[in-house]
């Protein structure tokens, strides 16, 4: 029966709506943040695969696996906020154009397995060199990798190569369709003021590429740190450049959307403008569009524009692209939790309190945030990431 | 040993995708259920098996029978429209059949009054609400001086919680 046809002393069983938690969790913080480090590594390995940036080439298959490692565990903090996750996958059982979580299921998936694809392509050679030289089980282990071609043609290298473009081609539309539809989904939610705009999916989009390069900037100079190996100074100049760029672009979208909600003055910016200035402040204006966002920008542009060269440029490129991993950290919570924290009646704002311990806490999400960092030292004991021999590349030389 | 050619390994790779999409594509027609409706999008027995649950709360509707008096009465009061079973417990602990088989409980403990009652923003400015930090009286002067614990079915009725 339709309670709207009922009659006026019709008994109803009334109860008063409540919204007075926070019901997306740091886990959906994390998730999308997870996500665009995917989104954001991957365009690094395509600018040598796809665009052919020779400088980019000795970080392009570090970029491929680091983003595959963070690709790994993207849909974790998902199902650790869910329930009942064991239905989770029911989301590709039953999918529906309705539903933009259910199209989410597929365009990762298939990102996942292109990743792996490509990753497979261009490691080829290496499963079949190690499939020769072992034995035992690690010879089957090697072989089945190599789908039991164990001999390698020198044709199939332009095959390989081939293909390996394509798939990098194919991955950043599909890239760039993976993150701008993680914005959809916020931004799609036409009843939290903070997220419904159209500019959504490209500031998630071009987040995502400078959260992923300075993340990517970090673990190598990590890396190369404790293999005591000499850093190519030259790409990392170059990275420094590009990152600044990206990041000027998405700091110019933030802003861009920022100006239009404040310059329409419509009833968005009545909600939003003292979400800003009150709850918000310290982190939306004072961190992530203030000292987080003018501090990167002024010393990526020093390092663009001048001649810093040698260790310095690691150090401020480091600094900056840390500044950077932090900045798009916090501006995913000032979206996910900040848009939730506008009372649904428009009255004002809930609360929101840090929880540690519990199972959407501080401590989950650190743990699933570290799960990456660790597939991925497994993974480099197994495949070689970088090349062995020192890099002998300044700039000076 | 199988000779090779330069795109075995194409073909392999394509062999082993088409083999996992044709196994994903038979586990999603096998886990589809088959009452799924494709036009509304739901899973047609859903409702059948919905409907064929146990009832436990019947809503104000199964009190009326037995109770007309109490809620024609209540018709008048500010907490007309609200769940009996709320305070009452589930119609099924009270009546089995059309018989009482059990008393209705009372639940006068305070967390009921507050689902409604405690101060939340969404709420509207002109609604009756005492915040939970030990602050009663917040909204309403005259309870100032009662203690955070104080059940407020000590002074009102449930019913008729008119002051």
């Amino acid at each position: 029966m339709n309670p709207m046809n009922l009659p006026a002393d019709s008994l109803v069983n009334y109860i008063f709506p409540n919204n007075a938690e926070v019901a997306w969790s740091i886990m959906i913080v994390i998730y999308p943040y997870i996500t665009g480090l995917v989104a954001g590594a991957f365009v690094v390995s395509s600018m040598y695969h796809v665009f052919k940036v020779k400088e980019f080439k000795p970080i392009a298959n570090f970029a491929l696996i680091a983003s595959f490692c963070f690709g790994l565990f993207a849909g974790l903090p998902l199902l650790v906020h869910l329930g009942q996750p064991q239905r989770a996958w029911e989301i590709y059982v039953t999918p529906h154009t309705t539903s933009a979580m259910s199209v989410f299921g597929y365009v990762y998936s298939g990102y996942l397995v292109l990743l792996m694809v490509e990753i497979w392509i261009i490691y080829r050679k290496y499963f079949i060199e190690m499939a020769n030289k072992t034995g035992g089980l690690w010879k089957l282990v090697w072989t089945v990798l190599a789908l039991g071609v164990t001999e390698y043609h020198p044709e199939s290298e332009k095959y390989d190569r081939k293909f390996a473009s394509f798939l990098a081609g194919l991955g950043i539309p599909w890239a760039c369709i993976l993150h701008g539809y993680v914005g959809f989904v916020f931004g799609s939610v036409k009843a939290v003021a903070w997220w419904a705009t159209a500019l959504q999916p490209f500031i998630f989009l071009s987040s995502a590429i400078v959260s992923g390069m300075a993340m990517l900037f970090l673990m190598y100079a990590f890396i190369m740190w404790r293999r005591r190996q000499d850093y190519d100074y030259v790409m990392v100049k170059k990275y420094a450049i590009s990152l600044w760029i990206a990041f000027l672009l998405d700091y110019a979208l933030e802003v861009l959307e920022l100006v239009f909600v404040s310059y329409e003055r419509g009833l968005h910016w009545a909600l939003i403008k003292p979400l800003l200035s009150g709850p918000l402040w310290e982190s939306y204006a004072l961190g992530q569009m203030g000292f987080l966002s003018i501090a990167p920008i002024l010393v990526l542009g020093v390092v663009s524009l001048l001649d810093v060269r040698g260790k310095a440029l690691v150090y401020f490129t480091s600094l900056a692209s840390l500044m950077l991993v932090l900045q798009v950290l916090v501006m995913r919570f000032n979206v996910v939790v900040g848009g939730q924290l506008i009372s649904k009646s428009g009255r004002g704002f809930v609360d929101y309190e840090f929880e540690f311990f519990t199972k959407e806490g501080v401590l989950t999400a650190m743990i699933i945030f570290a799960m990456p960092f660790v597939a991925y030292y497994i993974i480099s004991r197994f495949l070689p990431i970088f090349e062995r021999k020192s890099l002998q590349l300044r700039p000076d030389e | 040993m199988i000779k090779t050619t330069p795109k075995s390994h194409l073909f392999r790779l394509a062999g082993v995708l088409v083999l996992f999409a044709v196994a994903f594509l038979l586990v999603k027609s096998w886990a589809t259920p088959d009452s799924w409706n494709f036009e509304q999008w739901y899973r047609g027995d859903a409702l059948i098996d919905i409907a064929a649950q146990p009832l436990t709360y019947g809503g104000n509707e199964s009190c009326k029978d037995c109770h007309q008096a109490a809620i024609k009465k209540l018709r008048k009061f500010d907490h007309k429209a609200l769940s009996c079973e709320s305070c009452h417990g589930p119609v099924v602990d009270h009546v089995k059949g059309q018989k009482k088989i059990a008393k209705a409980i009372v639940d006068k403990s305070r967390w009921q009054c507050e689902n409604c009652h405690d101060e939340r923003i969404n709420r509207p400015k002109g609604f009756p609400q005492f915040s939970q930090a030990g602050e009663i009286g917040k909204s309403i002067k005259k309870h100032k001086d009662l203690e955070a614990e104080t059940p407020c079915l000590k002074c009102h009725d449930a019913h008729d919680p008119t002051p």
